[in-house]
């Protein structure tokens, strides 16, 4: 199964740097539908976060989402949530986290705390909000802040599943923390056809990091 | 020019040595130039390896602290505060904290977000970002306007990349000086860009003075540099960066001047060594040379003196004594022993007839010459002794016995001659001895004494041989003055002993000078048959019955160029006894038959008449040359006549028989000449195949006056006609002879009463005359008369 790429009048910005792309769809009942998200070898893009958005498809949320903190890393690694929701950073470890965000759109910092802090903390602007801990370099989460529309993130097989129908999506994006290409993560247009949409992307795996400091980096650079 | 042997052994031996010398100082120096190279490459390279290993870790250094740097969290609040003036201070702040030379921010696209070196801002470029995005980091050096600095270039994560954070040293005169003083090497850096961009740039620090000259070294990575000191230096680059944008090298430098500085006092040693070496080593040749040429000098000394005659005196011992000088000194002794025996033989030969023992000539003239030298008016005889019939001895008894005859002789005369003379052998059978005598009363009584001593006969093998001997004296003082002149005058007194058949002559003086002529005359003789120097004369013989001229007689003359004229008999006798005589009747017959020829185309008709010696009778080819001569000059037999003398034919009565047949057969008239004095019998005379008489002069020249000679004519021309001959007077000087004879019937006449011999032209002219003035009886022409008074 392929998807078939061609120019489109209509053409929808959502992210700071975003390009546009066209999706056709084909025609089809207002069941439920797949998106499979790949990379650029075939495998299923883990943390891939699709997000569609049309004049009817609206979705909000008042829970408090949870970024937990397992085994020194961050539990969901990519956490999509919406504008003005509540994200709690409880710390499962048994050691201490200094979370921190230099992200514009929500820049904060929760210093050295065990145990779930009392304030969840409020994302009000729509982006991404990449996530650190001062203590331990090797930490790092996402939060992806969405406006409008409805957004999901994969599972193992690269797979999320919308019930909205497809004529009524206008645009489809997905969203990658490794992303290598950002040309081709936006659709605009009317989706159609099959039941199901499979999407190649190019993602960026960061290099694997070395133990020992030392040779951390290349002796010399000539 | 020849060198001396000493040269020969000096020079290769200095040759040797200079080349030797230059050969190990050439060595040395090259080694040392080697070696000196060799550890300049060898510390540059360690060098090399401590630059390497300096830079490496000030770098791991720079990326401890640079990685630390950007994981602090202040450092990263700082940066995304995104305010340049937090961020610069945040900048300058860690720069003091780490104590780095530069700390530079970039966005993540390279463009400078902060900078401490605000003067140099600077851009990363796209290659260097995707290097640290791919390593996570890179250590490297960047040159910035006119410095350098090595830094290492860090995302700054927060957690993700948000920015890249820079962090350097400078690469500046205290770092060079730095790595001087770790390596001890002088270093340099330089470094440019390559293309015209925002970060242009270039780069120069040196530890050292300004270079003038850089100069790659063929097929090494190693330059020589010279700087403006004059002091040169090995170089080895070592590339620090080279990418797209830059190259950056550093050099390390070893100074060459320097090092052969160090090796001056070794060179100087080995040139002291070396020298020393070659002084010894002259000194060393002097002495081998000297150990060889002085024994060479003593051998060529001594071989003088041998040169010189001193072949018996000791020389000197020669100085050296090894074994080969030794062996040749003992040749040389003996050498010298083997040179004076041998000359002592020779001597002794020289002076000393090999079969008697007797001295020679030549020391019985160094004898004589002795005693005059010691002069007090001492008077001596030389006697020269001449063995008679010695050879008819050889002859009978052969050469052995002739030889011990010899020696007997010479022993008995050595013995009579005793102690005060000496006696020499000096031919065959020719002895002389030297007789002192105190007075020349004794002379007589001594060679008499000499004579009867010597004259015993001599015993041979049995054989009693009689000796005779003859002596020939000279005597000191009174016949000559030196030895060689005493010697030839008592040969020349022995030979006129001889020639008189005597035993005993003592010289006379004038004997020596008679001797003398006749020898210029022999040896004159010669060149004057030779160079024509002899002539003929002509005298006309006149014929009775015709009262014609129908005979001349030629008669040879020699005027000598100094001694005049000299008398045929003198100088004929002289040519039969030298053996001259066979070219002078030769010369005479060739002479006669061309004046012959010429008178006959003259119209001159006379026949000439020639004498013949013994001498020519007894020589056989002489009837073949006279045919011979008449054909060449188309001559025949009877223009020719023959005379020979009746004591000439009496020598050897029956071969000139045989002779005068010969010339008989070939048809010439022959006449006895001198006839009258030759002992001939009347039977010899009348088998002579002869057709005339000539009547000796002596009968004639005084004929009118002396009976004897008018019966002796007058009988001899009677005898003559009754058996058939023909006969001449000759010698007629008188009318009164010419009347005689004339009336006794004589058929010619010659004599200088007709005409004295004259040359062939003058006969020539007195011929024509004679026969156109009508010559006749009674009637003598008064030309005649007065040719006659002039030639007289």
């Amino acid at each position: 199964m392929k998807i078939h790429y061609f120019s489109s009048p209509k053409s929808l910005s959502i992210f700071d740097g975003g390009i546009l792309l066209v999706l056709f769809f084909l025609s089809s009942p207002a069941w439920a539908w797949t998106v499979t998200v790949l990379d650029q070898n075939g495998q299923p893009a883990q943390n891939a976060v699709v997000h569609i958005s049309g004049k009817d498809i609206t979705s909000s949320s008042t829970d408090v989402a949870i970024m937990d903190q397992v085994n020194r890393q961050y539990n969901p690694h990519v956490l999509a949530i919406h504008k003005n929701q509540k994200v709690s950073f409880p710390n499962s470890d048994n050691v201490r986290h200094h979370v921190y965000s230099f992200s514009k759109t929500k820049s904060f910092e929760m210093k050295l705390y065990a145990g779930t802090p009392n304030t969840p903390i409020t994302f009000e602007n729509e982006g991404v909000v990449v996530l650190g801990c001062n203590i331990h370099d090797s930490m790092l989460g996402y939060i992806v802040v969405y406006d409008d529309g409805k957004f999901g993130i994969v599972d193992d097989a690269g797979k999320i599943v919308f019930s909205e129908p497809k004529k009524a999506v206008t645009s489809l994006n997905i969203w990658h923390p490794n992303l290598a290409d950002k040309t081709k993560t936006h659709y605009s247009g009317h989706l159609s056809g099959h039941d199901s949409i499979t999407v190649t992307i190019n993602i960026t795996h960061p290099p694997k990091k070395n133990p020992s400091k030392k040779n951390k980096f290349g002796r010399f650079y000539k | 020019m020849k060198l001396s042997l000493r040269s020969h052994i000096l020079l290769p031996f200095i040759a040797l040595i200079v080349v030797t010398s230059i050969a190990i100082i050439g060595s040395v120096l090259f080694a040392t130039r080697n070696n000196i190279n060799n550890q300049a490459e060898e510390t540059l390279h360690t060098g090399k390896r401590i630059f390497e290993r300096l830079m490496s870790v000030r770098g791991d250094q720079l990326i401890t602290s640079s990685e630390i740097l950007v994981s602090d969290f202040g450092f990263k609040t700082a940066i995304a505060s995104e305010d340049k003036n937090t961020i610069l201070s945040a900048l300058e702040n860690y720069q003091q904290r780490i104590n780095v030379d530069l700390m530079m921010i970039h966005h993540l696209d390279g463009t400078l977000l902060s900078t401490t070196n605000k003067k140099h801002p600077y851009q990363l470029t796209k290659e260097i970002i995707d290097k640290t995005r791919e390593n996570g980091g890179v250590l490297t050096t960047l040159l910035i306007k006119d410095s350098a600095y090595q830094v290492a270039i860090l995302p700054v994560m927060a957690p993700t990349t948000i920015a890249w954070a820079t962090v350097g040293v400078a690469i500046d005169d205290k770092f060079a000086n730095e790595l001087k003083t770790l390596t001890n090497l002088d270093i340099s850096f330089s470094g440019n860009t390559k293309n015209r961009d925002v970060n242009m740039a270039s780069f120069h620090i040196s530890t050292l003075p300004a270079t003038s000259t850089k100069q790659r070294q063929s097929n090494e990575e190693m330059m020589l540099v010279t700087t403006s000191q004059e002091e040169e230096f090995l170089s080895l680059p070592i590339p620090i960066t080279e990418n797209n944008d830059f190259l950056i090298h550093a050099y390390v430098f070893s100074s060459l001047t320097s090092a052969y500085a160090q090796f001056n006092p070794l060179k100087l040693q080995i040139f002291v060594i070396t020298i020393l070496a070659f002084i010894f080593s002259i000194i060393g040749a002097l002495l081998i040379s000297k150990n060889i040429t002085q024994p060479i000098a003593f051998f060529v000394k001594a071989a003088r003196r041998i040169s010189d005659g001193h072949y018996n005196e000791k020389n000197a011992q020669c100085v050296q004594n090894t074994r080969e000088i030794s062996e040749l000194e003992e040749s040389f002794r003996k050498m010298q022993t083997g040179i004076a025996e041998r000359e002592t033989k020779i001597l002794h030969q020289a002076y000393h007839d090999t079969l008697t023992g007797l001295p020679n000539r030549t020391q019985i003239k160094d004898h004589i010459s002795k005693l005059i030298k010691k002069g007090h008016g001492s008077e001596f005889s030389v006697i020269s002794i001449n063995i008679i019939g010695f050879s008819q001895i050889n002859d009978t008894f052969g050469f052995d016995v002739g030889d011990n005859f010899l020696k007997t002789f010479a022993e008995r005369l050595n013995e009579t001659t005793g102690n005060n003379s000496l006696a020499a052998r000096l031919s065959a059978d020719d002895f002389i001895t030297v007789i002192t005598s105190a007075c020349l009363d004794t002379i007589s009584k001594d060679t008499k004494h000499l004579k009867e001593t010597l004259e015993k006969s001599i015993n041979i093998s049995g054989i009693d041989i009689a000796v005779s001997i003859r002596l020939g004296v000279s005597l000191y003082p009174e016949h000559g003055a030196d030895a060689e002149q005493l010697l030839r005058r008592s040969g020349i007194a022995l030979n006129v002993a001889e020639s008189r058949n005597i035993c005993l002559d003592f010289y006379e003086p004038g004997e020596e000078k008679e001797h003398l002529k006749r020898i210029r005359l022999i040896s004159d003789l010669g060149d004057a048959i030779k160079n024509n120097d002899l002539v003929m004369y002509y005298q006309p013989k006149v014929d009775l019955h015709t009262q014609t001229i129908t005979q001349v007689e030629a008669l040879i003359r020699w005027i000598h160029k100094d001694l005049g004229f000299i008398p045929p008999d003198d100088f004929i006798g002289l040519a039969e006894s030298s053996g001259m005589m066979p070219d002078l009747t030769r010369w005479v017959l060739t002479s006669v038959a061309a004046q012959a020829k010429l008178w006959r185309q003259q119209k001159i008709d006379v026949v000439v008449a020639i004498n013949l010696s013994a001498h020519d009778i007894a020589h056989d080819g002489l009837p073949s040359f006279i045919t011979q001569l008449l054909s060449n000059h188309q001559l025949t037999a009877r223009d020719l006549m023959l005379e020979i003398t009746e004591s000439a034919v009496m020598e050897n009565p029956h071969q000139a028989i045989q002779v005068l047949e010969q010339f008989k057969s070939l048809g010439i008239d022959l006449s006895i000449d001198d006839f009258g004095t030759g002992y001939s019998s009347l039977s010899q005379l009348k088998s002579m195949p002869v057709d005339e008489l000539k009547i000796d002069k002596s009968f004639i020249l005084n004929l009118e006056n002396n009976k004897d000679d008018q019966v002796i004519v007058q009988s001899t021309i009677q005898l003559g006609h009754n058996i058939g001959l023909r006969i001449v007077a000759e010698g007629v000087e008188t009318q009164a002879a010419w009347h005689l004879l004339e009336q006794w019937g004589c058929d010619k006449l010659q004599g200088y009463f007709i005409s004295r011999p004259v040359p062939a032209d003058d006969f020539s002219a007195w011929y024509r005359h004679y026969q156109a003035s009508e010559f006749c009886k009674n009637q003598i022409p008064n030309n005649l008369e007065l040719t006659r008074k002039n030639n007289i």
